[in-house]
């Protein structure tokens, strides 16, 4: 049997929490209906508030205007993100890496150009793919013809990365993340598993969460960091493993 | 205190928190390693959820790029902005097509003695025995400049004029200016290459009578 069977898929994850949801939420059509709406390219739902572009083309304007250490809090918001773009190029991680760190610092050299006609992360995602293209030409490797689009690109497949990654240690790693994540959403109370799935998941603002849920925008608000801070509680430890990683 | 700094960081990651606050909190973010790891976890939960994770980056992944980004050569913006990198770089661009330039002139033999008596691709050489004959004189072609030299108007100056001595109506010869106009002489002569500004109508010159009291 296929180890990646045992533990859960990130697509079985996305339905564990929809079906958590619907349930805790079945008072409430407007929650449920936005469950199976459609991703853009840059992974939010169509209708959604997009608040976090504003808050990357805020950090980006303090970095162009000179404050370098604002993109430092870029490169944190990305890293997983993009390196998990890059794999579908690279299939050694610690290349990975390598790749994703210097599209970081490409992006940061270019940042100039920036004027902020699209998001931030679709013009990282174009500055990742093309340095990851670079890095196979340079190794004398064929760079993939066919584009990975840019929402689609982190949707995460287990068993083709199992198949593609160096070594199956980083794939238990992930999905040993995955199933603390998913086995603390679950043991969550409902309404804080409903405010996070509902932000993190469906991408409503906090105000379309407070009328979905009911409550005022301040108790959205604190239930969502609550949340977040009992799975930050459970995934810190695992995150203390990676300090022995290369 | 702890929890509710992280609570602002919770909303500003989602984008929720006012301008003020946020910008208060992004210095503070930044320059806090401890909340920066807690800015960059709340994201991966957010990954997580979604079902975008990935294998764990290694230890100080983004340590390593900030450091990279202190040093030096490093600056926002730095590849394609500024006026004065695009200008040396045109200006670099135009001395090395100079310097070609000036290698092609200096090597690249160039005139008949350099090609030593053979013929250069792409230039036709003419024999003089295949120009087709002409009464003409070299003489014929030239005005006569040994007279004083007369006073021409200035009107049409734009067209060139041909001195041309003739005789007058008293047996005394007379100069005079024929306007050139172009292959003219040529077209009939079939020498339109060889003579492009001629006289109409053209006419040996004749000699001046030097002494009209002797006839």
């Amino acid at each position: 049997m296929d180890a990646s069977m045992l533990l859960p898929s990130p697509l079985r994850l996305r339905n564990v929490i929809a079906a958590i949801t619907t349930s805790s939420t079945t008072q409430n059509p407007h929650a449920v209906v936005k469950l199976g709406s459609e991703r853009t390219d840059t992974g939010a739902r169509p209708g959604m508030v997009e608040q976090e572009p504003n808050v990357d083309l805020a950090l980006v304007q303090r970095v162009q205007a000179g404050d370098k250490r604002a993109f430092d809090l870029l490169v944190r918001k990305y890293q997983h993100k993009l390196t998990s773009v890059i794999s579908r190029y690279i299939h050694d991680w610690s290349e990975c890496q390598d790749v994703a760190q210097e599209s970081f610092i490409r992006a940061y050299r270019a940042l100039g150009n920036f004027r902020g006609d699209a998001q931030f992360y679709t013009w990282l995602y174009k500055i990742g793919v093309n340095t990851a293209k670079n890095h196979l030409v340079a190794k004398g490797r064929r760079p993939p013809t066919d584009d990975i689009d840019a929402g689609d690109a982190v949707q995460y497949d287990g068993g083709v990365f199992l198949r593609d990654v160096d070594t199956p240690e980083h794939e238990l790693a992930r999905q040993e993340m995955e199933r603390i994540v998913t086995a603390t959403v679950a043991a969550l109370p409902d309404e804080l598993r409903t405010a996070i799935t509902l932000r993190e998941v469906d991408g409503l603002s906090y105000e379309e969460i407070s009328e979905a849920m009911g409550c005022p925008i301040g108790t959205v608000r604190s239930r969502i960091f609550r949340a977040r801070d009992a799975i930050d509680q459970k995934l810190r430890p695992l995150m203390g493993t990676e300090r022995v990683r290369p | 205190m702890n929890n509710e700094l992280n609570e602002q960081i919770s909303a500003f990651a989602d984008g929720e928190l006012e301008a003020d606050p946020a910008r208060f909190l992004a210095r503070r973010v930044s320059t806090d390693p401890v909340l920066a790891q807690t800015w960059a976890r709340y994201h991966l939960i957010g990954n997580c959820l979604r079902g975008e994770t990935c294998p764990p980056l290694r230890d100080g992944f983004a340590d390593a790029i900030r450091m990279a980004l202190d040093t030096p050569a490093s600056g926002a913006g730095r590849e394609a902005t500024g006026w004065a990198s695009r200008t040396l770089r045109w200006a670099g661009g135009a001395a090395v097509a100079a310097s070609v330039a000036v290698a092609a002139l200096l090597v690249i033999p160039v005139g008949p003695e350099s090609t030593g008596g053979t013929s250069t691709p792409g230039v036709l050489a003419v024999n003089q025995s295949e120009v087709a004959p002409s009464g003409l004189r070299e003489q014929d072609l030239r005005p006569d400049l040994s007279r004083a030299a007369h006073t021409v108007a200035a009107t049409r100056r734009s067209q060139p004029l041909m001195p041309l001595w003739v005789p007058n109506a008293n047996g005394q010869s007379q100069l005079i200016y024929l306007p050139l106009q172009s292959g003219q002489y040529g077209a009939a002569s079939g020498k339109q290459q060889l003579s492009p500004l001629m006289p109409e109508p053209l006419q040996p010159i004749q000699p001046p009578l030097r002494d009209a009291g002797s006839r």
